[in-house]
């Protein structure tokens, strides 16, 4: 099984404090994994450092067999990453159908339609409110977006920072099983949460991670008996 | 006050209204989505005015196209500007705007040397005066209006229905969203600068075929576009709309009863006003 997304010996900094230690990780062509950790644990960073919004300063990552970690956002993008990052981030002042067309901003427009199907497919709530004003949609809707936004970019590798965050319980599973008909179609994805609970039930394989480390990796059936595992992530 | 007379005070205000409204959408634009004040704004205007007498009435130039390519010398001075000036110190706020300071005494000074300090007139292309119910309006002025109107209409159009306006509008909420959707940042700002320089370049060449020009002639209108968009809401493209007409219709208005020094005293009286009790203005966010 080739890697989608391989990160090696990744290392990131923010002015003088490192954010991220040697954190080395694999991907394989439609998988999903989760990166899990306290606030601050590095998690955002690494999402960022593979869209490339954030420059390692030391370590490679390779995107299916070409290296990626010198490139511009603007060309990861274009090879079939999007970064649906945390807090939404959806355009509030832009109308439902304008958010939409940023995802596929280097794309043709005759070619966005079936990508606009697609996303309808997933996300009904959006075609009913593609005129209206972004800011004024829900926070579980604005979510809904955000990965639609993503969407719109055709990735083959998708980075779902915190979708979960500040949702109810209800729709928490709504996305969740978004997540999975996503990954279905045949997208990789990179799920970093909070709720591990979530988390866990979603990916194959999980790393988690302390103060810009893995310190734990595996299956996410073995690590769900890990005693460290039940009784820091999972509140068992 | 005779109705004639009013009626003559609100088309000379929404006449200058919409010159300002051209001037105040570049520094707002600006503002918005660079985050920065654009102190040469008005010495752009300035060369805007110049330029179409400079071709125009030097060199011959036939007028439209003198206008056309004084716009187009600006914007492209505007582009170099953000290019290789604004760049290296994009989010230094203090050195951004010691640029743009340095900048606007730069041109000032330049125009000064070059084509001295006096006063020059454009001759008139459209001689004539259209008169209805006792009001006037000449061809000339009458032209600036609905060139402003136009041009107001297409940067409206051109923000919300291109590609180009998409990403300014997107950088404007979230560069780094943006950035992760392949917006480039750098070629936004460029556009942006541009544009901006572009909108004071055409106020200072219609507003320079209407009254004359000259290396200051573009200070007061900056104050005044520094007040519209306070009133109108800094970053607002509607604010700056609003603002330029109610400015406009207050210049002509209270200088027409009180004198124009009075006129200004008041436009600023109500920016301090503004400032204190709705410093977001009147279509400011948040």
């Amino acid at each position: 099984m080739s890697a989608l997304v391989e990160l090696k010996n990744i290392t990131v900094h923010y002015g003088m404090a490192e954010a991220v230690r040697g954190v080395s990780l694999a991907l394989a062509e439609e998988e999903i994994i989760t990166l899990v950790g306290a606030n601050g644990a590095g998690k955002s960073t690494i999402l960022k450092t593979i869209s490339g919004t954030k420059k390692p300063t030391a370590g490679e990552i390779w995107f299916r067999g070409k290296r990626i970690d010198k490139l511009s956002p603007e060309k990861i993008v274009a090879r079939g990453i999007a970064h649906v990052p945390e807090r939404r981030r959806i355009f509030p002042y832009m109308s439902v159908y304008d958010n939409l067309k940023t995802g596929a901003y280097l794309r043709k427009e005759s070619e966005i339609g079936p990508d606009l199907e697609n996303v309808f497919h997933h996300f009904s709530v959006i075609k009913q409110r593609l005129r209206q004003m972004a800011g004024t949609l829900s926070g579980g809707e604005q979510q809904m977006l955000a990965m639609a936004r993503g969407l719109m970019a055709r990735p083959s590798l998708m980075l779902l920072d915190e979708p979960s965050l500040g949702l109810a319980p209800l729709m928490v599973a709504e996305i969740g099983s978004i997540v999975t008909e996503i990954n279905k179609q045949g997208v990789g994805i990179i799920l970093v949460e909070q709720n591990a609970v979530m988390a866990f039930r979603l990916a194959k394989k999980a790393y988690v991670l302390e103060t810009g480390s893995i310190v734990l990796e595996g299956d996410t059936v073995e690590l769900l008996n890990d005693q460290r595992v039940k009784e820091g992530y999972l509140g068992i | 006050m005779e109705l004639t007379f009013f009626l003559q005070t609100l088309i000379n205000g929404i006449q200058i209204g919409f010159l300002y409204v051209l001037m105040a959408l570049g520094l707002t634009l600006i503002f918005g989505i660079m985050h920065m004040i654009n102190f040469a704004h008005g010495q752009l205007y300035m060369l805007g005015g110049f330029f179409v007498w400079w071709l125009f009435d030097i060199h011959d130039v036939n007028y439209v196209v003198a206008i056309l390519l004084a716009v187009i010398i600006v914007a492209a001075i505007g582009f170099i500007i953000e290019r290789f000036l604004l760049r290296p110190i994009r989010g230094q706020e203090l050195f951004v705007m010691c640029m743009t300071i340095a900048l606007g005494s730069f041109f000032e000074f330049a125009a000064r040397t070059v084509w001295g300090p006096l006063d020059k007139a454009i001759p008139t292309v459209v001689p004539g005066i259209i008169k209805f119910a006792g009001v006037a309006i000449t061809y000339e002025r009458l032209m600036a209006v609905i060139v402003g109107i136009a041009l107001v209409i297409g940067l409206y159009l051109f923000i919300q229905r291109t590609k180009a306006g998409l990403a300014m509008r997107a950088v404007e909420q979230d560069p780094e969203v943006a950035t992760m959707y392949g917006m480039g940042i750098n070629r936004t700002y460029s556009l942006v600068f541009s544009l901006g320089a572009l909108l004071a370049a055409a106020s200072g060449a219609l507003m320079g075929t209407v009254i004359v020009v000259n290396p200051v002639m573009g200070t007061a209108p900056m104050l005044k576009s520094f007040m519209i968009i306070i009133l109108g809401g800094m970053g607002s493209i509607p604010g700056a709309i609003a603002g330029g007409l109610i400015v406009g219709l207050m210049d002509s208005f209270f200088s027409s009863l009180f004198g124009i020094d009075i006129a200004y005293i008041f436009v600023f009286a109500v920016a301090f006003t503004f400032i204190i009790f709705k410093p977001r203005g009147l279509f400011g966010r948040g």
